[in-house]
């Protein structure tokens, strides 16, 4: 049997790993450190907060292996592009690294991105040598934007994060797909192993997920779940996934048990 | 026996702030230091007991690496961010 390979490759970096996990909400550390390892992702999220001053903490990236993942920090909290801007400098001089996945929700109740203002931010922080990884709608003329403008990914939202819908935005996603020539990771909603093998059978070139994992009752289990459903899907888009067609089509050869001609044959 | 010295809170006796009080605005909330402002932010996180989580700052507005907290002077006024990281996919936290 031949070797499979087939990487991820963003920005002139190679991973072998197609599924991107989110480190929030996680009961602890400990457990998200464990849920990566499990998960074999290459790229973890993290995001920026103030510390709280009365209940100091850890530093979260202590459990993280640095070695075998890349911090990818957000921009999350952002609500324009000036905030996503103010972030993404915090983060690279906390990190020294220049990754960053890009994303402004103004809103708090929806959580959907502000595509004028992630435009507007990935044009900053591209020219500031950024490797921007910008959250976005399923918005196929925003996609082309963003990768115009040097984005080094497009992530589009399957369904409001969180929300463990799976592919609600199917069609525009699949318009994504095609016309991109960046890596599209589908990001956000994707709650089940099989919404994740979903997006990856579609052809995307990678998922995201964090609530998914972090919330299931094993979220080390969960994370294998995922792992090995991002793997299945694909593999199935790899080996050229037949679309669904309006007839039956028997797998059976047609003739009848003993030999006479079926129906379908007298036609 | 003595009792403590009360600190002068603003206002009072129709003072208003004592003018020999320093202060910094430290993560959106002002902070007075009777014996003036820390010398450095590295002092401030020790101060503030705040050394373990916070990676990276902000003085009035300049990012500042936690490599260099040691060699960063406060003065009395500034506006200081002590910023951490959190767990986050795309979620706010």
């Amino acid at each position: 049997m031949s070797v499979w390979i087939d990487k991820l490759v963003v920005a002139g970096r190679e991973f072998e790993s197609r599924l991107i996990v989110g480190t929030g909400k996680f009961a602890s550390n400990q457990l998200m450190a464990e849920a990566i390892r499990a998960s074999c992702a290459e790229i973890v999220t993290v995001a920026l907060r103030r510390v709280d001053i009365e209940n100091d903490q850890d530093d979260m990236l202590r459990v993280i292996d640095r070695d075998s993942t890349l911090l990818l920090p957000n921009t999350s909290g952002a609500r324009d592009a000036e905030e996503a801007i103010r972030l993404a400098r915090l983060a690279r001089a906390a990190t020294g690294i220049e990754w960053l996945k890009l994303e402004v929700t103004p809103n708090p109740y929806h959580l959907l991105p502000d595509p004028i203002e992630t435009l507007r931010a990935a044009e900053v922080l591209v020219k500031e040598g950024f490797v921007v990884l910008p959250y976005i709608n399923a918005d196929p003329v925003l996609a082309r934007r963003l990768e115009e403008c040097g984005a080094a990914t497009v992530m589009p939202l399957a369904s409001p994060i969180g929300s463990n819908q799976g592919l609600k935005t199917r069609d525009a996603i699949g318009i994504i797909i095609e016309q991109s020539t960046v890596p599209v990771v589908v990001d956000a909603g994707l709650g089940l192993p099989s919404h994740a093998a979903d997006a990856m059978e579609m052809g995307a070139d990678a998922v995201l997920v964090n609530t998914g994992i972090a919330t299931a009752e094993d979220p080390v289990g969960m994370a294998v779940a995922f792992k090995l459903a991002v793997e299945a899907g694909r593999r199935g888009f790899c080996a050229g996934a037949q679309g669904p067609g309006q007839n039956a089509a028997a797998s059976s050869p047609l003739t009848g048990f003993l030999g006479e001609t079926s129906p379908a044959d007298t036609n | 026996m003595i009792p403590e010295e009360e600190p002068i809170e603003n206002g009072k006796f129709g003072m208003g702030r004592l003018s020999t009080m320093q202060t910094l605005t430290v993560n959106g909330q002002e902070r007075e230091f009777p014996d003036g402002v820390p010398g450095s932010l590295e002092d401030l996180v020790l101060q503030l007991k705040v050394t373990a989580a916070a990676v990276v700052a902000e003085v009035d507005g300049v990012v500042v690496n936690q490599d260099a907290f040691a060699q960063t002077g406060l003065r009395d006024g500034q506006r200081v961010e002590l910023i951490r990281f959190v767990g986050g996919g795309s979620e706010h936290t």
